[in-house]
């Protein structure tokens, strides 16, 4: 049916050497450097080919439905990065992922639940981080 | 040095209106600094009284003050020139037209009496008995102010004195008087106004809104800017049926702190007998130091359950059950991870009392070996307390070593995980509930997942696009410890969508952690247009149990007896780049049953112009099922008039949940958006101790606001007004871990 | 400050040029070429002096040409006027002092420029105006607290 295995990520020549911008103590830069070695990007601090900047990652929580009581059942949990590519010589692209998960609210495992959102929220960084190499490489394309 | 350039306006404000000073003077040839140059027709200078007068389209200028004039005279000793008849005068912040005016060049202070003025940046304008300049303020006494560039101005300010400042971001105005449509609407002793469009988020602007619950309402901001890095909001808000709340919140940043604290306080609420002070506080703050820490605390308390509901707030929903309070201290380094916190928890209504962590201290290291191993530890203690029971407690030991190999190549990607947790409990013995002393628990844990990427190309009617294949299996083994002896502080059933299926754990925290002997297997593809644009994506993923899973939480919850578990579906797909559908569903496949299933259609023009239509069924959630529908839309009737509404209907209980229509007309320096909602009115009356929880009340509403323009270019699409009804509320939340 | 002029013009008058000649028909007398008029503190050089007396005071009208003319003059507080012009005219029985084509005039902290410059010595007023080539007139200030300041900067 015409599938094959990808070969080779066509990492574009700007990708080998990337310097990563990051506010103090952030906990997505430090996932998505995880993404970019294994990807087999390599990490500079002098003249990159690329310096990728992650200005904000913010995360934000929304009412989905209510119980009977007319409490929250459900909350979506919105996990966005705000991030720039600054290329050599080329005027800097802001871009933003967003990634969507829904969690229910339970009151009566407070504790539990809180443990629960916050593998979530792990897993969203994960999700977020993949994506952003994704969209990286589909800008560098273009 | 002439006038600087104008910068551009920001977009959607004003057209600005003609300038006063339209032709900047030619600058005059070599004209050191501080020096005033003059050009005119004629000029008599008499020595004896060293006075100069000049006459015939008088032009002066002293550094970047620019001055054209019918007649002027300056002093040589004092510097001090005097101009008479028709006068413009710009210094690059301030233009001013007037019949008079006065300088004294030594300590740069202008008078000027019977002025027209205008801002350069903001075009905001007026007329002034006096104004008086410095090199960046201005100061104008019995003096209007407004943003409308029409002679007859939709709305003014006039007061006493107006001070604006030319690096700050509010004026002040003392004795205002706030017209609208040239009738005073309202007397203002003191207030201050955005001027630029770096205000302060959030309203600003005096709000009108009136429902059955509240009547007629009034809340009008003040925002104190008292340093550069620290500012104040004061806010009352008069509630015909409830009284006068005042509202305060206090913000400071430095290099290496934050903090914002808020009070929002009602003395006596008239509407309720009884102890009827109802008020919210919070605190929020953030202290980094050295290389390696942070520290970091953020509570809101409240003084009753309904107080969210009665009155909202910027830091909880309407229809939150519970409040999450927590300070923590964290040190991150390359290698390491320490976080000590302490959280709390306040629940609105009539729930099981939570635990709290009193503290909890939790390590991660991580080492990177070679041959792509990487080994790290987990290790956490953690002492609980039920927030009700004192005798519930329990100091918890968990000490959880792993070895992980992970290789990811552009085909395919696997990763190992082999670890062993060991965890020791300090209880208070409970016999009846079953609760050992000191139960331990050691097991180890072998995760192993496979992933493999295949691509083809396709061309479907003369488009290329990409297809993407990525099936992903996940073998996981933990073998079973009897852990009914151990307490349930932090875990519970975590619920599983397409990415829960592959997690190495079905509980939560660590009180439980399960037996499996089972294989997850699933599969996305998804299809990307030339731009490299995600078209659609279809995912599904299930488990094959090889063995029963018999660790639970309590009376069989969490046990796993069927050999399958749930087939989670996901798809994503869009119709062009205007037509979204997205939809996510878990089905049963023992009871044949849709446990949960969501579904969007989306419109999207701009953000000005979207429809959404969503359907959500959830079956046994909170002892309860969940089927609502919501509608979501935002049209552009024309450049001035924006419709919003959204309506989220609960078919379960066949009732409408929430409701809000709005109508906003914006004119270039003002807005104006009046909308109606109709929304739950949750209400906890205790009878006799035990809450009410009957049908819940609605409560219906009209708002009313009046928005001044141009000042700061306030020109947010409707869409924002929607996010602060119940669904579309977006409450931020800190990334702590 | 001209006031002190008022002395200057009792004080005899010199002046001395490369050649001369008089006009005895008009009464003029004629000096040319690096023409140096001195009267106490005043001093004007020129190309070409014309002296025209008349009337039974003898009154004197000095005529002075250049490119430019050049008058100075010490003033009481010891600045020193320095007047450019295409063309002088002192005017001994009226006491006006007319300088006229591209007048230049700097003294103490002002320079100002323009075409006809009428200086009256008896009511100490200046009045300067355009003509038809430099239809305006700029004149620049240093205000004296400016000056002091910049006096007492090292």
């Amino acid at each position: 049916c015409g599938f094959q295995l990808r070969d080779q990520y066509q990492l574009p020549p700007s990708l080998q050497q990337v310097y990563l911008q990051a506010p103090k103590f952030s906990e997505f830069a430090n996932v998505f450097e995880q993404r970019l070695s294994l990807a087999g990007v390599e990490l500079v601090d002098a003249d990159p080919g690329l310096v990728i900047a992650i200005n904000r990652d913010e995360l934000s929580r929304r009412t989905l439905s209510l119980s009977g009581s007319g409490q929250v059942a459900e909350y979506e949990l919105i996990y966005s990065v705000d991030y720039s590519i600054n290329e050599a010589n080329k005027d800097p692209v802001d871009l933003r992922i967003e990634v969507y998960r829904d969690y229910q609210d339970d009151p009566n495992f407070a504790l539990a639940k809180t443990r629960e959102r916050e593998l979530l929220v792990a897993e969203m960084r994960e999700e977020a981080a993949r994506r952003m190499l994704r969209q990286i490489l589909a800008q560098l394309a273009e | 040095q002439s006038a600087q350039p104008k910068q551009p306006l920001p977009m959607g404000v004003c057209p600005l209106p003609t300038e006063l000073f339209q032709t900047p003077i030619e600058p005059i040839a070599n004209l050191p600094k501080g020096a005033i140059g003059v050009r005119s027709e004629r000029s008599d200078l008499d020595y004896r009284t060293e006075v100069a007068s000049f006459f015939g389209d008088v032009e002066v200028q002293l550094d970047n003050q620019q001055l054209r004039t019918e007649q002027a005279q300056i002093n040589q000793q004092s510097g001090a020139i005097n101009a008479s008849g028709r006068t413009r005068y710009t210094n690059g912040y301030v233009q001013v037209e007037s019949e008079n005016f006065r300088l004294n060049s030594a300590e740069n202070q202008a008078y000027i009496s019977g002025a027209q003025y205008q801002l350069v940046a903001s075009g905001a304008r007026g007329k002034a008995d006096i104004l008086s300049l410095s090199p960046q303020s201005v100061r104008l006494e019995g003096s209007t102010f407004t943003t409308c560039p029409t002679t007859d101005p939709a709305w003014q300010l006039s007061a006493r004195t107006i001070s604006l400042n030319e690096d700050e971001a509010f004026g002040e105005a003392w004795h205002a008087k706030f017209e609208l449509f040239g009738v005073p609407v309202v007397y203002i002793p003191y207030m201050s106004f955005p001027i630029t469009d770096e205000r302060k988020s959030g309203f600003l602007f005096p709000t009108v809104r009136s429902s059955q619950k509240n009547g007629f309402e009034l809340e009008v901001p003040y925002y104190i800017n008292i340093a550069p890095h620290m500012d104040a909001t004061i806010t009352p808000r008069y509630m015909a049926e409830r009284g006068l709340q005042m509202q305060g919140e206090f913000r400071f940043l430095t290099a290496s702190s934050r903090g914002q604290y808020n009070l929002a306080l009602l003395e006596n609420d008239s509407s309720r007998t009884g102890d009827n002070s109802r008020f919210l506080w919070r605190v929020e703050q953030e202290h980094t130091w050295g290389e390696n820490w942070r520290a970091y605390a953020n509570g809101t308390f409240i003084s009753d359950d309904d107080y969210l509901n009665d009155f909202g707030s910027d830091f909880a929903g309407r229809a939150d059950a519970q409040l999450y309070r927590h300070v923590q201290v964290d040190y991150l380094s390359e290698q390491w991870q320490v976080t000590l916190r302490s959280e709390d928890f306040e629940l609105l209504g009539n729930f099981r009392s939570p635990y709290r962590t009193l503290p909890q201290i939790s390590s991660y290291y991580t080492y990177t070996g070679p041959f792509g191993l990487d080994f790290d530890v987990f290790s956490e203690l953690s002492h609980f307390r039920n927030q009700e029971l004192s005798s519930d407690y329990a100091t918890r030991l968990h000490l959880e070593p792993q070895v992980r190999f992970s290789l990811e190549q552009p085909g395919f990607d696997w990763l190992a995980e082999l670890g062993y947790a060991y965890t020791y409990y300090d209880q208070n013995e409970d016999l009846d509930r079953g609760l050992q002393e000191n139960p331990s628990r050691g097991m180890m844990n072998f995760r192993w997942r496979g992933r493999l990427n295949f691509e083809r190309q396709l061309e479907i009617n003369g488009a290329s696009y990409q297809q993407t294949l990525q099936p992903q299996i996940q073998y996981l083994y933990t073998p079973y410890r009897d852990q009914a002896g151990i307490g349930i502080y932090d875990s519970t059933l975590m619920q599983d969508d397409y990415q829960g299926l592959f997690r190495a754990r079905r509980f939560s925290g660590l009180d439980r952690i399960a037996d499996a002997n089972q294989v997850a297997v699933g599969a996305s593809t998804s299809l990307f247009d030339s731009q490299a644009r995600e078209l659609a994506r279809l995912s599904l993923a299930q488990i094959y149990y090889f063995s029963d899973s018999e660790t639970q939480l309590l009376e069989q919850q969490g046990a796993i007896a069927a050999d399958r578990s749930d087939l989670a579906i996901e798809t994503r797909f869009r119709l062009n780049n205007r037509w979204y559908v997205d939809s996510a569903i878990q089905y049963d496949m023992e009871l044949n049953s849709t446990r949960k299933s969501q579904t969007s259609v989306e419109y999207r023009k701009d953000s000005k112009n979207l429809m959404q239509v969503s359907h959500r069924t959830v079956t046994s959630i909170l002892d309860d099922n969940i089927e609502q529908i919501g509608m979501l839309g935002v049209v552009e009737l024309s450049p001035r008039w924006q419709l919003a509404s959204n309506w989220y209907y609960d078919l379960h209980h066949n009732r409408t949940n929430d409701a809000l229509i709005a109508l906003q007309y914006s004119d270039c320096c003002w807005a104006m958006r009046v909308s109606a909602y109709r929304r739950i009115d949750r209400s906890f009356e205790f009878f006799n101790g035990q809450p009410v929880i009957g049908e819940p009340e609605f409560d219906t509403g009209v708002s009313f606001q009046f928005i001044i323009k141009g000042l700061g270019s306030d020109n947010q699409s409707l869409l924002d007004l929607l996010e602060q009804s119940l669904f579309g509320y977006r409450q931020p939340f800190h990334l702590s871990n | 400050a001209f006031s002190q002029g008022k002395d200057d013009f009792n004080q005899p008058i010199r002046i001395n040029a490369e050649r001369d000649w008089v006009d005895i028909a008009n009464k003029i007398v004629v000096f040319e070429r690096s023409v140096i008029i001195e009267q106490g503190s005043l001093k004007i050089t020129a190309d070409k002096l014309s002296v025209e007396r008349e009337g039974e005071a003898q009154d004197a009208v000095f005529i002075a040409e250049g490119a430019p003319a050049v008058y100075t003059q010490q003033l009481e507080d010891g600045s020193v006027i320095t007047a450019k012009a295409n063309q002088i005219i002192y005017d001994q029985a009226q006491q006006l002092l007319t300088l006229r084509g591209n007048v230049e005039v700097a003294q103490g902290n002002s320079v100002s420029r323009g075409g006809e410059m009428v200086y009256n010595f008896a009511t100490q007023q200046m009045t300067t105006r355009g003509d038809k080539d430099t239809d305006r007139v700029t004149t620049i200030y240093m205000p004296k607290q400016q000056d002091d300041k910049n006096n007492e900067q090292p």
